[in-house]
């Protein structure tokens, strides 16, 4: 599904409905959305040290917007790094459980992130709707308006919502068909065998082959 | 283990507090609802709960019990503020510049280049995996992404020598946590955020602790290959050999050079080197004939991942916070911390045993944006330095990278060995390292000038 996931079929919650397989893009191109903004935001930087160092120029705007980026970057990038399984969880006891209370507490995991989640969108949806209210801007030479950022920062949110809110439904359905297997498989952390591998992969070195050394928790 | 040991010595002191009568008296009215978060926080913790959900469930859990005003309402001012800080853009530009250095195919050089000026040592090749390790991971940002490559390129050099595995496996995992300690690290970043602490002076007081912990590394090793005879006397260096392996390290050093000195000249801030190093490292990537898109999208997936995944974790931290320090909880805290009947370095010591204890099951970032708001006033209230602290801070953080049974490091190691063997040969490998880590803290507590006198001595 992603590419840096590796390509096998453990890796991802395997997408049914056409709604769920939508959902599942946008959050992989968030997370590609959230990578330019970043190296936007090293451009205009780079700018502004050449600009006002050498030429005397500025964008006058740089703290403001490369702020903007960032916050923009870290929340339409949540849904996608949910979906590649990569939002940090204390899994030491979890994985020591049996199946059905592992899939119990993932699904637990998996609820909480849906409540909170709600409230977040609910809170940035409320920002933005006040600074469209007040036609609030920043005090930078741009004068933006803050509606702007901040309903595309609300939109991060609101992708993670549907994205877990998707997953939850489908994990639930899971647990009621007694697919106990399948929700850990989409849930459970990324490990550090993947972790391992994609780096050695994205450096363009030999793999160990898999099965050497006897890996694995001990 | 360590944390079971470190609750009950922590139960026995506050035990020993209260039957003494000494103890800070619970009177205020403030202590049942944080009995409960603090119960609710380790509940959460203990069952899996994403990181930044748990920190914001505690937060609502904390906002409905104790606070009368509906604060739901400005969940979105407590956090759109704090993410667009200038501090905090530098931790998605560094770790691009590390993605974008891991890509660009410098590793095996810089392995082999720093070779040829230790092998003589006794330790030989051991010594070239911890400086090469922790010269990388100055770039690569990512501990984990550095014990992968190197221990990718190291590995191959040790198949059928004399060196004993779990030491060749170890020295690799130290070598890979120095990264976060050795500037620029992004733990720097995330605590001097936090905390408001200058980020230029924590990378300067970053440097003596540095020197200290390779030194004291690179005598430990000595120490092995005299008793075991590695390394040592061995070929001596070729005439062009030197120049050679100036030029291997030349693009790793330089873009060190690059964004520390225009850190440490005071030219750039320290977002603005990032920024500096990301251009570095295109550059790099450019002349190795590297640079691509698919390689370019990739680093920036990569970036926004975890950006994303420290993110959610600093959105709950600031929710949290926020109810927290109206509750004023974090003073109630220091407080107390401070009213125990212990020196104020006994204090210290319970916070440093403390976080080798969490340690032990818990991802170093995530650590730090928990705990730090927290346990910061107290830091403060004791009269310690912030930016001696964050030096600590961060060096236990690099040990909890590599403690086991749950240091990353070590199962990525583990699992690119060639030659099979259980995963306690790494445990045992680290074990030494740790010891001298924590040796390291101890001396930098006796000693704090180790960290403070660069920035005392350059800064404003």
């Amino acid at each position: 599904m992603q590419p840096a996931e590796g390509g096998d079929a453990a890796t991802s919650p395997p997408a049914a409905t056409p709604l769920e397989r939508g959902v599942q893009a946008v959050g992989h191109w968030g997370l590609i959305a959230a990578g330019t903004g970043y190296l936007l935001m090293t451009g205009i930087i780079l700018f502004d040290i050449v600009g006002r160092r050498m030429l005397g120029v500025s964008t006058a705007a740089t703290t403001e917007l490369t702020g903007y980026l960032l916050a923009i970057g870290m929340t339409l990038g949540l849904a996608g790094t949910l979906g590649q399984r990569a939002h940090v969880r204390i899994d030491v006891l979890v994985q020591k459980m049996p199946l059905r209370t592992r899939a119990a507490l993932h699904l637990l995991s998996l609820g909480t992130l849906v409540l909170v989640t709600a409230f977040l969108t609910f809170g940035a949806v409320m920002l933005a709707l006040e600074s469209w209210d007040f036609q609030a801007t920043d005090t930078s030479a741009l004068r933006t308006p803050l509606v702007l950022p901040q309903s595309l920062w609300a939109l991060g949110f609101g992708l993670l919502l549907l994205t877990a809110a998707l997953l939850l439904i489908r994990c639930l359905r899971w647990f009621m068909q007694g697919r106990l297997a399948d929700i850990d498989r989409a849930l459970l952390s990324r490990s550090d065998q993947d972790e391992a591998r994609e780096t050695i992969e994205a450096a363009g070195l030999a793999a160990p082959s898999p099965g050497e050394g006897s890996a694995g928790r001990t | 283990m360590i944390a079971v040991a470190f609750i009950f010595i922590l139960g026995l002191v506050i035990g020993i507090a209260t039957l003494t009568g000494s103890a800070p008296a619970i009177s205020d009215g403030t202590w049942g609802p944080v009995v409960i978060i603090l119960v609710a926080f380790i509940a959460f913790f203990a069952s899996g709960i994403y990181i930044g959900a748990a920190l914001s469930a505690l937060a609502l859990l904390a906002g409905f019990l104790l606070s009368e005003r509906p604060f739901w309402n400005y969940i979105g001012q407590m956090i759109w503020g704090p993410s667009t800080n200038f501090v905090l853009v530098a931790v998605p530009l560094f770790i691009l510049m590390g993605e974008i250095m891991l890509r660009a195919g410098l590793s095996e050089r810089l392995y082999r280049g720093m070779n040829v000026w230790v092998r003589g040592l006794p330790g030989g090749l051991l010594h070239t995996n911890i400086l090469s390790c922790g010269l990388f991971s100055a770039v690569a940002g990512s501990s984990v992404a550095t014990a992968a490559t190197m221990g990718s390129v190291a590995l191959p050099y040790f198949e059928k020598s004399q060196y004993p595995p779990r030491l060749v496996l170890g020295s690799l995992a130290a070598g890979g946590a120095l990264g976060n300690l050795v500037p620029p690290g992004l733990t720097f970043i995330v605590y001097g955020l936090i905390t408001e602490t200058s980020v230029g002076a924590l990378y300067l007081a970053a440097v003596g602790p540095s020197i200290l912990v390779i030194t004291l590394f690179s005598l430990v090793i000595a120490g092995y290959g005299i008793r075991y005879r590695l390394g040592g006397g061995g070929s001596r260096r070729q005439p062009g050999e030197a120049l050679q392996s100036l030029l291997d390290l030349l693009p790793t050093l330089a873009l060190i050079a690059l964004v520390l000195g225009t850190i440490y000249t005071g030219f750039a801030t320290p977002t603005e080197s990032a920024a500096l190093g990301v251009g570095g490292a295109i550059a790099l990537a450019l002349l190795k004939r590297r640079l691509s898109l698919p390689m370019l999208v990739e680093s920036m997936i990569s970036t926004a991942r975890t950006t994303s995944m420290i993110g959610l974790i600093l959105f709950g931290a600031y929710f949290l916070n926020y109810i927290l320090s109206s509750l004023g909880v974090a003073e109630a805290l220091a407080r107390f911390l401070a009213d125990l009947p212990l020196p104020s370095w006994g204090v210290m010591l319970l916070i440093i045993g403390f976080y080798l204890a969490m340690g032990t099951f818990m991802e170093g970032t995530s650590m730090v944006i928990t705990t730090i708001p927290l346990l910061f006033p107290v830091v403060k209230a004791l009269g310690y330095d912030p930016v001696w602290f964050g030096v600590v801070v961060t060096m236990l953080v690099e040990i909890a990278m590599i403690s086991p049974p749950d240091g990353t490091v070590l199962y990525v190691l583990q699992g690119m060995r060639r030659q099979p063997g259980p995963i306690t040969d790494v445990f045992h490998g680290v074990m030494p390292f740790i010891g001298i880590y924590i040796v390291a803290v101890l001396i930098l507590m006796v000693v704090p000038d180790i960290a403070l006198w660069l920035p005392r001595v350059l800064g404003s």
